[in-house]
């Protein structure tokens, strides 16, 4: 079992099993380019406490069979289906939350972005847009005309 | 030799003294001394508390401001109906950053004074109110820093998977919490390509529909209508010819029936590029037929018509017309509702390859 040391933005190394740091496409290709390598390896996107939390979602998913490619494009995916793990992995605020997502984007670790955007996702499903603007802090910038005319053209879609 | 009392008075007014002079050391001295003297009346040594207190809470550092608060605690004792002691604790408590510990005390005091209450009451209140308003500012300020716009904290490409997981009433419905989530959720192409109306709440008024198909640009690839009402037909018209990519149309059944202007738009040629026509509206069978003809040539690959409509004798072979190849057609069905014992009838399951 070979390990390799990551070398986080604020500069805290990390070691790390190869095949778990392999789950992001970009170190594995790094990797593939360089052959063995020694010193740490600098992911300069992702500070300590994100990196570290990253890595412990490649280790819990280290032996998931490799992504399959999206095939049906055009149909909308199914957010519900996050496992249990997942979900309990990504309760955390959202500052971090958008961190993770941000660092899976960066290091190409596919499966955990989407396990991210669906998080997000399920946090914007079911609220009225007055929901949504509590949940992430967004200022209601449309003027009372705007709103009429939207709130005009979603009734369809409300729930009431 | 003055008296204890006339001893205290004096340190007490030397103290104050140095203390508006900026000299809290020298005060800090004076008070000791002068709480020091014996038997002492309670609102002499209460007055004097207030005054060290205070002293302590100049000289700063958590030691003193923890001295500070167990002066103001002795004064609580020696004057509980008296507004001073918890103006002072809470003070210090503010210092120490114990805000809500402040607000307690001050509402502790506001049920000790005598009914009423009067000004030390307005006094207590006005610091709860205070301290309150900064406990809000403070927990917006951190709520702005914890809670974040995911469509600006994200990169465009990764807020667009999000908005792939979300279904279409929901994407619609989000256009109305800012102006920025509005413009992003309908530059995003994939928002409009399945045009989902089976999760309406209620029904879809035609002014809507079109503002739908406008805000699409033209960009409906796959469409599952229902609640259209009665002018079904005519917004399927409407979706069809703006929609040139439009390529799987399905049409739950809605009040409507057996609607012309959904003929008018297939027969018309609208939807040549269909792939896949699911039409569960009251059609007469012959319009079916009519349907298949020009959709087939355009490459039409599955068909499902749920409530067709039969007068007379219908036999598969009636679809085998020499002009309309239905070659391409990999799947049809003709579920035919007569008019009175609902039978429902497969006609074709799977048409022979030539």
């Amino acid at each position: 079992m070979s390990e390799i040391k990551l070398l986080s933005s604020d500069q805290a190394t990390i070691t790390v099993e190869k095949s778990v740091a392999e789950r992001s496409i970009l170190i594995k290709n790094m990797l593939e380019d360089v052959g063995e390598v020694t010193e740490a390896i600098p992911i300069p996107n992702v500070n300590e406490n994100v990196l570290k939390k990253v890595i412990e979602w490649c280790e819990h998913h280290k032996g998931d069979p490799p992504a399959q490619a999206d095939d049906d494009s055009d149909s909308r995916k199914k957010s519900s289906d996050i496992d249990e793990w997942d979900q309990k992995f990504m309760q955390v605020d959202q500052e971090m939350l958008f961190e993770i997502i941000l660092a899976a984007n960066y290091l190409d670790i596919k499966p955990l972005l989407d396990v991210g955007c669906k998080t997000v996702a399920n946090m914007i499903k079911g609220k009225s847009p007055e929901e949504i603007r509590k949940t992430f802090n967004i200022q209601n910038d449309f003027t009372p005309d705007e709103e009429e005319q939207i709130r005009r053209e979603n009734e369809w879609a409300e729930d009431r | 030799m003055p008296t204890p009392k006339a001893q205290a008075e004096s340190h007490q007014s030397t103290g104050r003294a140095a203390y508006s002079s900026g000299n809290y050391e020298a005060a800090l001295r004076h008070f000791t001394t002068a709480l020091a003297q014996p038997n002492l009346p309670a609102t002499l040594r209460a007055s004097i508390l207030d005054n060290l207190s205070a002293t302590k809470e100049k000289l700063g550092g958590e030691a003193n401001l923890t001295d500070a608060l167990s002066n103001a605690r002795a004064m609580m004792r020696l004057q509980p109906a008296g507004v001073e002691g918890y103006l002072r604790g809470g003070k210090v408590l503010q210092l120490l950053g114990r805000d809500g510990d402040a607000i307690r005390l001050y509402e502790y005091g506001i049920n000790k004074l005598p009914s009423g209450g009067g000004v030390g009451r307005e006094r207590l209140e006005a610091q709860v109110r205070r301290v309150r308003s900064r406990i809000t500012r403070r927990e917006a300020m951190t709520s702005e820093r914890k809670h974040r716009d995911p469509f600006t904290a994200l990169p465009s490409e990764v807020a667009q998977i999000v908005l792939l997981h979300l279904p279409f009433h929901t994407l619609m419905l989000a256009r109305g919490v800012s102006r920025g989530w509005r413009v992003f959720i309908e530059s995003v192409p994939a928002t409009f390509a399945t045009m989902d109306l089976r999760e309406a709440r209620r029904s879809v008024g035609s002014g809507t529909f079109k503002a739908l198909v406008r805000a699409s640009r033209g960009g409906v690839r796959v469409a599952r209508l229902a609640r259209l009402g009665s002018k079904c037909g005519e917004l399927l018209g409407y979706l069809v010819a703006r929609c040139p990519g439009l390529s799987v149309l399905e049409v739950c059944r809605s009040e409507a029936s057996g609607d012309n202007a959904i003929v008018g738009a297939v027969r018309d040629g609208a939807i040549r590029g269909l792939r896949s026509l699911v039409l569960d509206l009251v059609l007469d069978v012959k319009v079916v037929f009519m349907i298949l003809r020009c959709c087939a040539a355009g490459g039409l690959q599955e068909a499902i018509f749920e409530s067709a409509h039969a007068t007379g004798m219908v036999r598969g072979s009636d679809l085998l017309f020499e002009d309309a190849p239905l070659r391409s057609l990999g799947k049809l069905r003709i579920d035919v509702i007569e008019s009175e014992f609902h039978l429902t009838v497969t006609l074709v399951n799977r048409l022979p390859a030539s």
